[in-house]
């Protein structure tokens, strides 16, 4: 299992569909070069749809983290929106669905700029 | 790679499996894929594989990254034994050590936006017991066990 990423503009938002495994050395770069150039590419308003990823360890998670700090930093907003299971479990036991925005769908995370 | 079957009293095998490889994040996948198998014949349901898996890799990439410092001439071990009641695992980098009672709570507000320091957390959380033992400039040994279900 490989991490892929699709992305898709609605309107002034870019939503960045991650699936499959995000873990150190597989993908956990990827991701990160993959938000970096969006935020170069002066994109604001990202959601990061997770329902298609299936395994994290905390480098993966440590990457969702960086992001949210790369956006925020320069001006952006960064929210989640579909965590279910395990991906949640994950977030949850470290406490950092006190960090991110999450949304149960693409739509409501899309709506809420 | 070795396996290695004990015979006991009650006629029961213990089973020990170890591996040991040189300090690349290239091989944990193939850690993943061995702790997944041998989870599965301990009887681990898939939930229990999906945590323990996890814990599993976190204390390799923390022997390779933090411990052996991606030096590819120092070795990670790890050793697989299950017995009648639990599955212990080990852990063994070549590294300098470190003070395993300092590592900073991930869950502390000032902490939450690091973008690391989340793996031994894990662990501790995932397996039942978790201990390091840390020989300065010798190594870092940690053990993590899982009571068998029942």
């Amino acid at each position: 299992m490989s991490l892929k990423i699709e992305t898709r503009q609605v309107g002034d938002v870019t939503v960045v569909e991650i699936k499959g495994k995000m873990t150190i050395g597989a993908g956990d770069v990827q991701f990160r070069e993959e938000v970096k150039a969006l935020v170069d590419r002066g994109q604001k308003k990202l959601v990061l749809d997770l329902q298609g990823l299936k395994y994290m360890d905390s480098s993966g998670v440590g990457e969702l983290v960086s992001t949210y700090t790369t956006v925020t930093n320069r001006g952006g907003q960064l929210h989640l929106c579909n965590l279910s299971g395990k991906i949640l479990d994950l977030l949850q036991i470290t406490q950092l669905l006190q960090v991110f925005d999450t949304y149960a769908t693409a739509d409501e995370a899309i709506k809420s700029f | 790679m070795g396996r290695d079957f004990h015979g006991d009293k009650m006629g029961k095998s213990d089973q020990t499996i170890f591996l040991s490889f040189s300090s690349s994040f290239e091989f944990m996948d193939t850690v993943h894929e061995l702790t997944s198998e041998i989870l599965t014949s301990a009887g681990f349901g898939e939930d229990d594989r999906y945590w323990l898996t996890i814990a599993v890799r976190e204390a390799v990439t923390n022997a390779v990254k933090h411990g052996n410092k991606m030096d590819p001439e120092k070795h990670v071990d790890v050793e697989f034994r299950i017995n009648q009641s639990e599955l212990k695992v080990t852990v063994r980098d070549r590294g300098e050590g470190f003070n395993s009672a300092a590592v900073p709570d991930p869950r502390l507000p000032e902490n939450l936006l690091r973008d690391k320091g989340r793996g031994i957390y894990y662990i501790r959380t995932f397996m039942d017991r978790t201990d390091y033992d840390i020989v300065p400039g010798r190594g870092t040994t940690v053990t993590m066990v899982k009571v068998l279900p029942q």
